[in-house]
Formats: structure tokens, sequence, C-alpha cells
């Protein structure tokens, strides 16, 4: 235990501010070492020492990044987010049955969720496009002021990769989370307008546990439906963030913003299109997070591109936040051989 | 000094064990005296020294080596504030000590 605590309090002491890091490790080595002495339990110096950094982390995430950061834009788009589904359901194909328009005939309630997160193109498309809209306009007008920059390097951007990151999250999956409520509690409240098993030759019984093999993830009804709106959401949520911490590599090493910008969304479409074109659709990232429509593969099948990108996420971080390679765009003077560094 | 925005008992019996001794205290025997887990305590400190009602320095003990002993210590302005907190806290728990006897 005793090793084990030591090990802790070091990795909680790495996540304060670097100018309180050595002063807390020691401190902390101290109260383990003589923990005994006054009868206090080391675990409870390994609590103590994670409220710390808790603390300090909180403080400067949701104190000062999150506030710097939001503005207009973020509930902008993800009211978009909500209103194109919305618009496609309500205005062009009259789920609703307002308009006299053509309508749709919609199995069940997962058939009302599939058609609501297909949202027609504007989202499965341009997913990485809004990703960047709602995540990283702060780092990208930041990024030609860096000299501006005072904070120290790596927790200027843990704290920035925390703050989008999370703002990512929370805007995607809650959105999904969202039409998720909409489609599997608002709907039936409605009336369960447009929706006509009979159509598919099922009942509304049928419709229910046909919708377990109807696409990746969808197995996740068995469990429940609250508990598939969860996991997708969260699942969606993810994918939203791992295209943030994406874009933020980009902007932090390619000099040229629009294009870095631009990157994570041609990535997004080339490896859709070259999926598409080896007769794999569902290998792409897009289906691997909207697989609705394809058929039905394993969990971890489906999710395997988007664990992909991840792993590769992972790595670029783990080269951007090592002190022996500073990103060239932010940090122009600390890379200059010629400058000392300060 | 910054004023405290939330005072917690547990805020309230650290505040007390460092008003309550004359010398330094060690962190962890502030966590012992004030028998609250180091969980709290350990934050308390911290958010109490950023407020800079407390400092903290390192004990010197020539006798013990490796890592050393932070001790804390109310500021000169950090004394009368904490001394305020622990009068009101004192006089909330006559109030309802008087309460609960009245209720009898």
């Amino acid at each position: 235990m005793s090793k084990l605590a030591e090990w802790l309090v070091g990795i909680a002491a790495v996540g304060l501010p670097r100018g309180n890091r050595a002063r807390y490790a020691e401190q902390w080595a101290a109260d383990l070492r003589d923990a005994e002495q006054v009868g206090v339990g080391r675990f409870q110096i390994v609590v103590g020492a994670f409220g710390v950094t808790a603390g300090t982390v909180r403080r400067e995430i949701w104190g000062r990044e999150l506030r710097a950061t939001l503005s207009w834009v973020q509930p902008a788009i993800f009211l978009l987010l909500l209103a194109i589904p919305l618009y496609f359901a309500v205005v062009r194909d009259d789920v609703l049955h307002l308009f006299g328009g053509p309508g749709v005939a919609l199995r069940g309630s997962f058939g009302v969720f599939s058609y609501l997160m297909g949202g027609g193109p504007l989202i499965y498309l341009l997913f990485p496009l809004y990703v960047v809209f709602i995540s990283c306009l702060r780092l990208y007008r930041e990024v030609p002021t860096s000299e501006r920059v005072t904070v120290r390097r790596e927790s200027y951007l843990f704290a920035r990769l925390a703050t989008a990151g999370g703002i990512s999250f929370v805007a995607f999956a809650f959105s999904t989370f969202l039409l998720f409520v909409l489609a599997f509690y608002v709907w039936p409240a409605l009336g369960n307008p447009s929706v006509d098993p009979g159509v598919y030759f099922l009942t509304p019984e049928t419709a229910v546990t046909s919708s377990f093999t109807e696409s990746t993830y969808s197995q996740l009804l068995a469990l429940g439906p609250l508990t598939f709106g969860i996991l997708y959401s969260f699942w969606v949520g993810f994918c939203a963030a791992i295209w943030t911490s994406l874009a933020m590599a980009a902007l932090l090493t390619v000099r040229n913003r629009p294009l870095a910008v631009a990157l994570p969304f041609l990535v997004y479409i080339a490896q859709w299109v070259a999926a598409s074109l080896l007769g794999n659709v569902r290998a792409s990232f897009a289906a691997s997070t909207f697989p609705f429509g394809y058929q039905q593969t394993s969990i971890l099948a489906g999710a395997a591109p988007m664990l992909v990108l991840t792993a590769i996420a992972a790595a670029i971080w783990a080269k951007l936040l090592r002190p022996a390679h500073r990103p060239d765009v932010l940090f122009p003077s600390e890379n200059n051989a010629a400058t000392p560094a300060t | 000094m910054r004023e405290l925005t939330r005072v917690t008992p547990a805020t309230t019996d650290v505040l007390r064990v460092l008003a309550g001794s004359a010398d330094p205290t060690w962190g962890l025997q502030v966590v012992k005296q004030s028998g609250r887990p180091a969980g709290s305590v350990y934050p308390i400190l911290d958010r109490l020294e950023r407020m800079e009602w407390v400092s903290s320095e390192w004990e010197i003990d020539d006798s013990r080596t490796g890592p050393r002993r932070r001790l804390y210590r109310l500021t000169a302005e950090g004394a009368p504030a904490a001394a305020a907190v622990i009068a009101k806290s004192d006089q909330h728990l006559v109030s309802a000590k008087f309460l609960v006897d009245g209720a009898i």
C-alpha cells in the first residue's frame, strides 16, 4: 500500500500547476511516511491529494477556461443540431401531418430515432464541421496571437483540450439524448404520428423486438430504451470529443488555420468515400458514429473505426504534450534554438 | 486576503485547530485534531492558503531526513477572520442547543 500510495500521490501532484507540483509531492510524501504516527490512514491522504488536484483542475477549467470559451456560437450550433432533423421531419417529410406533405412510414420508436438522427446529409456528412465550430473557435482565434499566451504550455494545452472536448461531448451527447427522448417518449405521447409498423409487416410488439437487430448499437435496446439512449448519446459525444482533439492538434501543428480546422472534415469525408468505394461503408467513421440504415454488426466491430481514430488521437496528443515536441505554431520562440527558453 | 464564499462545518473545524495553536501546525496534525478526513482537510487548507487566510512553510527539523512536513498557520489577517467564523459557528451551536433544550 505504501508504494502504491506514493505512486498515487505522485500522479495527483502531476495534475497541479508546475509551480506547486514539487511542493505538494514532497508534502504528501512526508505525510505518507509519518501517517502512522498520527493514526491517519494512507488511503485518506491519497484521497486528500486527489481532492486538491481535482479542485485545481475544476477551477482552471470550469472557472476560467469555460467562461472564456463559451459564446453565442455554442448555443447556436446546439440549436442547429436539433433544428436540422426537426426541419426535415416536420417540414420536408411532414411526419406530424401538418402540411399535407408526402409523409413517411416509420417502424416504431427506434425508427423515429433513426430518422431524426439521420437528419438528412446535413448532420451525417458535416459532423466534424459542427464539432469544430462548437469547440475550436477560441483556439482558432488564439493561434496567431500566441505571443500573448503567457501561461505554462502543458497546462494551457490540457485546459484547452479538456474544455473544448468537454463542450463537444456535452453538446453532442445532450442533443442526441434530446432526440432520443423525443423519439421514445414524446412521440408516443403525440400518438406516434407517421409510425406504421404494418407497412413493414410488423405489429407494434414485433416492431420493438425487430429494432434490436435493426442497426449497430440497437442491440443495446434489449437492455431497455433508456440504457440505449444514455449509452448511444455518450458514444456520439465521445466521437465528437475525438474530432475536437484532432482539430485542435491540427490547429497546433498546421500553419494554415483554415486548412487546419477543415482537416478533420476532409479526413472524415475522404475515409467515408474510400470505405464506400471499397464496398464497406460500415467501416467509415461516419457509419461508426451514425450506423442507421446499415446492416447490423457487433458493437465492437461498429465502434472499431472510431476506436482506431481514438488511438491515433491519443498518440498525437501524447507527442504534442511531450516537452521535446512543442507545437511550432503556438510556441514559435520556444522552438527557436537561437532563443533561450524562458 | 479574500473573503470565503462558503464556510462549511469542516472549514470551521480546520480554522479552530489552527486558531488553537500558537505554533505552525503540521497538515496531518490538522487532519487528526479536526477529526475530519484528509479528503476534506487537504482541499480546505489549499483553499484557505489561496485565499490568504493561512500561510504555510516547511518544517525545519534536522533530525528527520527525506521529504519535509508542511506546517500551516493563520496569517495576520486570517487570525481575526477565523476567530469571527468560529464565534459565529459557536453562536449557532448555542442557539441550536437552546432550541433543543427548550423543546425538551
